[in-house]
């Protein structure tokens, strides 16, 4: 009975496990602990894309949006989703919002 | 954000008033804490009772679709999208089974709220109209008190630039919000069902929650 739950909860910790590395490997970083000016928008590749999303890494307002498509933006400092819904050709893009020089990651997949 | 102190400190006890009364209703555990007299801490107001919104049903009009959905249909040509996988977007975004549409307050702008994996409030906007042949999806969450009790506000910029949305949600008690805009003018809009939303040329400096009169700075330190 035992080894039959320890084997149950190993097979559920695999698939956790799994599904969050499928998850992960959806979205490709395009900006790894990128510094931003104030005002700056910084560009990642010209790729095929459905979403975008960024992590500020410091107290600054960064958006994340789509060449073409529109920008969103936060309140302040946190993560923001830009969802396409459909792929596009485009290039993924954050900004700083903020009045000084900000950190973030980008992502896109 | 920087908000006022004084303030904030009506706008805690409001929220708090406002728990109180719904947990009536929704036997709250935060309501049960309180009223036993008082001296035990408090468990922080969950955004379910400062956002009733949360808890009403009904269509969302978004188009939930998986990843191979999303890549082989382009579903977002008929209307806005949400990932339906759990865990999709990752932490500190809003998850499907929870979001609820806002009625309209700018005819711009659809808007929705939702709570967190994390238990906070999330706020998602999109255009009424298509962009570049789609309905983009903009959102974020904010989870801790400060973020209840003040709200998350979202923007969509257009490509074109000039015009932008901004959406928000508002804990309960906020009946419109006053936003002073860096042209120098100020804009208000309607709370309703705990939501806003307006179109404006000039990015938003901060917002003030009415009638608590409590101000949130927008842009940083």
């Amino acid at each position: 009975m035992r080894a039959r739950v320890v084997r149950t909860l190993a097979a559920l910790a695999s698939a956790l496990v799994l599904l969050g590395a499928s998850n992960a490997q959806a979205w490709t970083i395009w900006a790894n602990h990128e510094g931003i000016k104030s005002g700056e928008n910084k560009f990642g590749p010209f790729v095929s894309l459905s979403a975008t999303l960024v992590e500020p890494l410091g107290s600054g307002i960064i958006c994340a949006g789509i060449r073409g498509v529109g920008l969103s933006c936060p309140n302040e400092a946190r993560r923001v989703v830009f969802e396409a819904g459909s792929v596009v050709r485009s290039e993924p893009y954050a900004h700083n919002h903020s009045t000084f020089t900000s950190g973030f990651n980008g992502y896109y997949q | 954000m920087r908000t006022s102190g004084s303030a904030a400190r009506g706008r805690l006890r409001r929220a708090r008033v406002a728990v109180a009364g719904a947990a009536v209703g929704g036997g709250l555990a935060y309501a049960l804490a309180t009223q036993g007299g008082g001296a035990a801490a408090a468990a922080p107001p969950s955004a379910s009772a400062l956002y009733p919104a949360l808890g009403t049903s009904g269509p969302t009009g978004l188009i939930f679709a998986s990843a191979k959905q999303i890549e082989t249909s382009a579903p977002s040509r008929s209307g806005p999208v949400w990932r339906l996988e759990a865990g999709a977007y990752g932490a500190g975004a809003p998850l499907p089974e929870t979001i609820r549409r806002l009625p309209g307050t700018d005819a711009d702008a659809a808007t929705w709220i939702a709570e967190s994996r994390e238990g906070g409030v999330c706020v998602m906007v999109s255009p009424t109209r298509r962009v570049d042949g789609v309905y983009p999806v903009g959102a974020t969450c904010g989870d801790g008190m400060a973020a209840l009790e003040h709200g998350i506000v979202v923007t969509y910029v257009y490509p074109e630039g000039g015009a932008m949305l901004l959406a928000g949600v508002v804990p309960a008690g906020t009946d419109s919000v006053a936003v002073a805009l860096s042209n120098g003018t100020s804009a208000r809009a309607g709370v309703s069902a705990g939501g806003w939303a307006l179109t404006t040329t000039s990015e938003p400096v901060s917002y003030t929650l009415l009638p608590s009169g409590e101000t949130v700075t927008i842009g940083g330190e």
